[in-house]
């Protein structure tokens, strides 16, 4: 594998980290709580897909978009029935009730369709072969949505009055409700984007591989080790911590740490020794505890101003 | 005219209460200083006016309409304006859009011809619009506190201890622009101020709150005219 390789696979598992961990660490930013239901969300986007898709025989874009904005509105039931309810408590509490709602989201979608894999409807993938890297046009369009996703974030924070009244409500939400801004509204609209990028992000996964009952929980890890890396609650974080994380992911399994670990021939470590590629989600653990250990609040954390 | 009157509020946070019946009210272009003790509840009873915290009893009349209950954001439409003693700016946001952010529920003309009249008041923001609030000194975020919640031209401004913090220059320059806002534009004010002397001499009438009750009221003047109120809750 060529390194101009492995940074590709490093963007493209940016690319479907960053539409996860973005939703998360905005979802952070204004409600204050860690949401562990976030990747379990995603997984129900990527079934609504399947049933579009492979049930109804609609395209696979069309199926996601559509299950792009049923999750978004999932969302804000499950925020009226469960979250809204406990804006006042701290959150240890809303936390803990997200992996409640996590995992009956997982076990409901495991009795509808079962814990086996499922694919989408797409047809064999041609890849593009270069002198120094393959993709697939799937994964081109993983990259191209990927970043698309990022540009129009940037731009709906800085440019539009609800991006600026979503930061404004991170900030302080008593002086944005003295603004005349009904928070409330804004919080609605935060749950709609962020799972709608997380649906987004959940079936683009399925499409790379497959779609499973606990994919949600699977992708946990590594979205929450983006977020948190890039500094939590911060989006420019969460996009910075899923290209960091990619890059470690793949740079990991292709440094041969043989070389490293036997010293030019002085320990008695094979010349050869690759991380195994069962191995991967180790690296987004060891990196999450890393970063906790040296810099908990993250590359771009965010400091509380004023 | 009233404007406002708060009948026999009772309030306080969760299930404490710190406001046992306290009453007051305002005439229109009227300023109103509220002074007491620490613990009196002044704080208390202006997020009480505001809506952000539970009125368990009494009233709160605006125009004869009771808005008891509204959300604070449904007291900002109906002509209420509150600068907070703390966390008046949004640190993150630049000057610009804390004023755009104060005019939230205006539409994009209003917001520019808005801004220009805050500038007249505040000229020191017009300089400064792209740098992050959260970098002002402290006399100058209480400025863009006042600016920001002038933006949807409120009949009723609620300031919570503007002085709070300020040097005394920066303290003076603050009242001055209240006397400003009062003059110019008409407003009715209600002031929380520690330092009563300066907020007293801009007010017509003045409320004294003791535990969370009314104590006393007069005119400013008499107040500051008056050596046992003075000795009493201006130290003399």
């Amino acid at each position: 594998m060529t390194l101009i390789q492995v940074i590709v696979n490093s963007i493209i598992r940016a690319s479907e980290l960053a539409l996860l961990a973005l939703g998360l660490t905005i979802v952070y930013d204004i409600l204050k709580f860690a949401n562990f239901a976030h990747t379990e969300l995603a997984m129900v986007g990527a079934y609504i897909a399947f049933i579009f898709n492979v049930g109804l025989g609609l395209p696979i874009a069309v199926a996601a978009i559509i299950a792009a904005i049923a999750t978004g509105l999932f969302s804000i039931l499950i925020d009226r029935a469960v979250f809204k309810k406990m804006r006042e408590s701290t959150g240890i509490i809303v936390m803990v009730t997200s992996m409640g709602v996590g995992i009956a989201l997982r076990n409901t979608v495991r009795a509808i369709w079962g814990p086996d894999a499922q694919n989408y409807a797409v047809p064999l993938q041609k890849p593009i072969v270069t002198a120094w890297f393959r993709i697939t046009p799937l994964q081109v369009w993983i990259i191209v949505i990927g970043v698309l996703a990022m540009v129009a974030f940037y731009l709906l924070l800085h440019y539009t009055t609800l991006g600026k009244a979503m930061r404004a409500t991170s900030d302080d939400p008593a002086l944005a409700q003295a603004s005349g801004i009904a928070t409330e509204k804004i919080i609605t609209y935060v749950w709609f984007i962020a799972i709608s990028f997380a649906s987004l992000g959940g079936v683009l996964i399925g499409m790379e591989t497959y779609i499973q009952p606990v994919m949600g929980f699977a992708i946990i890890i590594p979205v929450f080790c983006a977020a948190i890396m890039g500094g939590i609650g911060n989006p420019y974080g969460a996009m910075l911590g899923a290209l960091a994380l990619g890059l470690a992911e793949n740079f990991g399994l292709y440094i041969n740490f043989g070389k490293v670990l036997n010293l030019g021939g002085l320990l008695p470590f094979s010349k050869d020794f690759y991380i195994p590629t069962g191995y991967k989600p180790a690296i987004s653990f060891i990196i999450l505890i890393v970063v906790l250990l040296v810099r908990p609040r993250g590359i771009l954390g965010k400091k509380k101003e004023g | 005219m009233k404007i406002l009157e708060a009948k026999n509020i009772v309030a306080g946070y969760h299930k404490s209460e710190i406001l046992h019946g306290v009453s007051i009210h305002l005439e229109h272009k009227e300023v109103v200083t509220i002074i007491g003790p620490n613990g009196a509840g002044k704080s208390t009873l202006l997020k009480a006016l505001m809506g952000y915290i539970n009125i368990f009893d009494g009233k709160v009349i605006w125009k004869g309409e009771d808005i008891t209950h509204l959300k604070p954001y449904q007291k900002v439409k109906k002509g209420f304006g509150y600068v907070p003693q703390l966390g008046n700016v949004f640190p993150s946001l630049s000057v610009l859009e804390n004023l755009q952010m104060g005019g939230f529920t205006q539409g994009k003309d209003t917001i520019k011809e808005r801004m220009g009249r805050v500038f007249e008041l505040f000229p020191i923001l017009k300089q400064k619009l792209s740098a992050k609030a959260g970098t002002l000194s402290g006399g100058q975020r209480q400025m863009l506190g006042m600016a920001r919640a002038l933006m949807t031209d409120p009949e009723l401004l609620l300031l919570d201890e503007p002085s709070a913090g300020l040097s005394p220059k920066a303290s003076e320059e603050v009242f001055m622009t209240i006397a400003d806002m009062h003059g110019r534009l008409e407003k009715s004010i209600i002031i929380i101020e520690q330092d009563a002397y300066q907020s007293l001499s801009i007010s017509d009438r003045c409320y004294v709150l003791v535990m969370g009750k009314n104590e006393f009221e007069d005119e400013a003047q008499n107040i500051l005219s008056n050596p046992k109120i003075k000795e009493a809750y201006l130290g003399g």
